[in-house]
C-alpha cells in the first residue's frame, strides 16, 4: 500500500519537475560511455553503476517511460521503466550515496549534458519523497531551525569570537585589531562554515588578521553567520530558500556592499549562483568569495606578502563547487605564487580538476564513508604526484576529506586553507612600517 | 509526377520534420528558471566555445582518452550528414558526377566501417552494453543501412526505389527513438555552452574571467 502510495507520487513529482532543461537533457544522452573515467568512482571501483550515464539513466527511463511514445508503447525497445519497477532505496544511492554532483562528467560529456544538473534533480525528487538520507537531512534541519548547520548558539559564537579577538590583538600586537560584530554599514559582511568556529578556529583568525592588514571595514553577523546551504545538496528548494534567504536579509540589513563568503565550495555556489534563482531577485550586493578579496588587496597593495616564509612545495585543490561550477579559477593562483615560493599545479586541474570525494552532502552521510574514501584515490594520486608537502583547499568540506584521504593513502601532507597560507606570509602595517623606516636609514 | 517511393520519402521526411518541430515546442512551452545572478563572463561565448573548441579532440579528457571512439564518432555523423545531403541532392541529379562518385565513396566507406565499429565496440564493450537498450543498436544499424544504400546508389550512378525506402524508415524512426539526439544534442550543447560560458568556466580565448572590482 505504501509502496502504490509512493509510486504515484514519484510519478506526480516527475510530472512536476519536468523543466526546459531537463526534458533537453534526457532526450540528449547517446549512451556513449565516454563519461565514464570523468567520474572519480569509476575510476576508484570500475564498476558500471558508477558510469555517469548510467546513474542518470534512472531518471531518464522514468521519463521515457512516461514522456516519449516509443516509452509508452514498447518500453523494453527504449529502455523505459516505470515507477513500479525503480528501486527507491538504489536510485537513493545512487544519486545521494555514489555521487558528490562534482560535474566533471558534464565538463567531458561529449555532447554536452549537465549530469550534475540531472543528479540534483532526482535529489529533489526523493527530497519531496522523504527519502534525504539520514545525515545529510538533519544537517539541513539544523540548519533551519537553528540558524546554522552546528546549531552554535549567539552566546557561544560570540564568546568565541571575542576569544579569537583577544589572541588576534596579541599576534598583530595591536589592540585596536577587531572582529567586528554586526556593524551597520560595513562594506564587507564575511561569512563562515560552522566548522570554523567549532573545529578550526585558527582559520577565523587567519581572515580576520587579513582584514586587519588590509584595513578593511568588515564585520560578521552573531546571528546569520552560516555561509553553507546543505539544502542545496539535499534537493530541498524550500529549505534552501529559508538559510540562503536569511544571509541575503542580512546583508541587506547591514547595508553592506559585498557578502563575503569563506572558503567554501557549495557556499559560494548557492549564494553566488544559485540563492538569486531561489529567492527570484537581484541582489543590490556583491557576493564574492574570501579569496576574490583577498586577491583584490595584493594588487592594490593593501597587503603585503613574503613568500619565503613558505619554501615547502605547495599544491592547490580546485573545489568543484568553486571552480568548475562557480568560475573561481584564477585569484586562488595569483594568491599562491605571492604567498608561497614553491607552488606546484596538480594536473589535471581548474575545470578538469578531481573532485576530492568530499561534496555532494557526503560528509555528513556515514553510511557512504567507505565508499567516499575509495572514491578519492584518484585526488590523492593527484596530490601524491606534486611531491608537495601541503595541500591548500578553498574549502573546508575539501579539507576535511583530503584529511581523511591524508591518513588512508599515507600522504604525508598538511592541508591548509588559503586564508590561513596568506596570513602566514602577511607582512604587517607595523612591519611594513619597520621595514621602510629600516630601508630609508640604510639608503641615508 | 514523383515515382512511389521518391514521394514516401518526401513524406516521412515532412513527418520527421514536423515531429522535431512539435518535440521542439513541447519542450520550449515548459518551465524554465531564468538565471538571475549576475553573470561573470559571457553565455554566447560559452555557445561560440561549445560549438566549435569544445568539438576539437583534444578539448575533453574523454575525446582525449577515447581518441579512436571519438574520431570514429565524428566520422560516422559526418557521413550521415553527407548521406543526408545525398538524398536532397538525388532529387535534382540526373547524373552522379564522377569526382562525387570517388569522394562519396570514400566518406560514406569510411563512416560505414566507423559506424560498424561503434556497433561492435557497443555490443563486446561490458561497461557499453550495460548502458545499451535495443533501440541504440537499431538506430546505429539503420544510420549504418543509410549509408550502405547511398554508397550503392553513388556507386551505380543512381538512386533505386529501395535508397528511398530506407530513407523513409530513416525518417519515420528519427523523431521516435535515439535518433532524435540530432535536434536535442545541438540544444543541449547550446544550454551547456550557456550555462558555463556565463559562469566564465568556458572562455573561448583562454583567460578565465575574474570578477568585476
Amino acid at each position: 500500500m505504501e509502496a502504490l502510495a509512493n509510486q504515484r507520487l514519484t510519478l506526480e513529482r516527475l510530472r512536476k519537475r519536468i523543466t526546459r532543461r531537463l526534458a533537453i537533457l534526457v532526450n540528449s544522452c547517446v549512451h556513449c560511455g565516454l563519461c565514464s573515467d570523468s567520474c572519480h568512482y569509476y575510476l576508484a571501483e570500475n564498476s558500471n553503476r558508477f558510469i555517469p550515464a548510467f546513474r542518470t539513466d534512472r531518471l531518464s527511463s522514468l521519463f521515457r517511460r512516461y514522456h516519449t511514445w516509443l516509452g509508452r508503447r514498447i518500453p523494453f525497445w527504449v529502455g523505459a521503466k516505470g515507477v513500479e519497477e525503480l528501486s527507491i532505496k538504489e536510485l537513493t544511492d545512487a544519486v545521494f550515496g555514489e555521487c558528490s554532483m562534482c560535474g566533471r562528467c558534464a565538463i567531458n560529456c561529449s555532447v554536452g549534458l549537465d549530469i550534475g544538473f540531472l543528479i540534483r534533480e532526482a535529489r529533489k525528487i526523493l527530497a519531496e519523497l522523504d527519502q534525504v538520507p539520514g545525515g545529510l537531512q538533519s544537517t539541513v534541519d539544523k540548519a533551519v531551525t537553528t540558524g546554522n548547520n552546528m546549531a552554535i548558539t549567539e552566546e557561544e559564537l560570540i564568546g568565541t569570537l571575542q576569544w579569537l579577538e583577544e589572541e588576534l590583538q596579541q599576534e598583530v600586537a595591536d589592540r585596536r585589531a577587531k572582529i567586528p560584530l554586526n556593524k551597520v554599514g560595513a562594506r564587507v559582511l564575511y561569512t563562515l562554515n560552522p566548522r570554523e568556529p567549532k573545529f578550526f578556529p585558527l582559520s577565523i583568525i587567519a581572515i580576520a588578521k587579513i582584514f586587519y592588514a588590509a584595513d578593511e571595514d568588515w564585520t560578521i553577523s552573531s546571528t546569520n553567520f552560516d555561509a553553507t546551504n546543505y539544502a542545496y545538496y539535499s534537493g530541498d528548494d524550500q529549505a534552501a530558500r529559508t538559510i540562503a534567504g536569511r544571509l541575503v536579509e542580512e546583508t541587506e540589513r547591514l547595508g553592506a556592499r559585498i557578502l563575503a563568503v569563506t572558503e567554501c565550495g557549495h557556499a559560494y555556489r548557492s549564494l553566488r549562483w544559485e540563492a538569486p534563482n531561489w529567492l527570484g531577485k537581484r541582489f543590490d550586493f556583491q557576493v564574492k568569495s574570501i579569496l576574490e578579496l583577498i586577491a583584490d588587496y595584493i594588487r592594490q597593495g593593501r597587503i603585503r606578502l613574503d613568500s619565503s616564509i613558505h619554501s615547502a612545495p605547495v599544491t592547490l585543490h580546485d573545489p568543484c563547487n568553486l571552480v568548475r561550477y562557480g568560475g573561481v579559477m584564477e585569484v586562488q593562483r595569483y594568491i599562491l605564487r605571492k604567498a608561497v615560493s614553491n607552488f606546484v599545479e596538480m594536473h589535471p586541474n581548474r575545470e578538469r580538476n578531481y573532485c576530492c570525494g568530499g561534496g555532494g552532502g557526503l560528509l555528513s552521510m556515514s553510511e557512504y564513508a567507505e565508499l567516499r574514501l575509495k572514491a578519492g584515490k584518484a585526488k590523492a594520486e593527484q596530490i601524491r604526484r606534486t611531491g608537495a608537502k601541503v595541500v591548500a583547499a578553498p574549502c573546508h568540506n575539501c579539507i576535511d576529506q583530503l584529511m581523511e584521504l591524508n591518513k588512508k593513502y599515507k600522504l604525508g601532507i598538511e592541508t591548509k586553507t588559503i586564508g590561513e597560507i596568506v596570513a602566514d606570509a602577511l607582512i604587517l602595517p607595523s612591519r611594513r612600517v619597520n621595514s621602510a623606516i629600516e630601508s630609508a636609514s640604510k639608503k641615508g | 509526377m514523383l515515382p512511389l517511393s521518391q514521394a514516401l520519402s518526401l513524406g516521412a521526411l515532412l513527418f520527421c520534420i514536423i515531429a522535431l518541430l512539435y518535440m521542439l515546442l513541447q519542450v520550449r512551452h515548459l518551465p524554465h528558471q531564468r538565471d538571475l545572478a549576475t553573470p561573470r563572463g559571457r553565455w554566447w561565448e560559452g555557445i561560440v566555445y561549445a560549438f566549435t573548441k569544445a568539438l576539437l579532440p583534444w578539448s575533453k579528457e574523454s575525446s582525449t582518452r577515447h581518441l579512436v571512439s571519438y574520431l570514429a564518432g565524428v566520422v560516422f555523423h559526418l557521413s550521415t550528414f553527407f548521406a543526408l545531403f545525398l538524398f536532397f541532392l538525388s532529387f535534382w541529379l540526373k547524373s552522379v558526377p564522377a569526382s562525387l562518385k570517388l569522394w562519396g565513396s570514400l566518406g560514406l566507406w569510411s563512416g560505414l566501417l566507423c559506424g560498424f565499429g561503434l556497433l561492435l565496440k557497443r555490443i563486446f564493450t561490458p561497461h557499453l552494453r550495460s548502458l545499451s537498450y535495443p533501440d541504440d543498436y537499431f538506430s546505429n544499424a539503420l544510420v549504418e543501412a543509410f549509408l550502405l544504400v547511398s554508397w550503392i546508389s553513388l556507386r551505380e550512378g543512381e538512386f533505386p526505389p529501395y535508397f528511398y525506402f530506407i530513407a523513409v524508415i530513416f525518417f519515420l524512426y528519427l523523431p521516435l527513438g535515439k535518433l532524435r539526439h540530432a535536434l536535442f544534442c545541438l540544444y543541449a550543447r547550446a544550454v551547456w555552452g550557456s550555462f558555463f560560458g556565463r559562469r566564465g568556466v568556458l572562455s573561448l580565448w583562454g583567460a578565465k574571467r575574474t570578477e568585476g572590482r
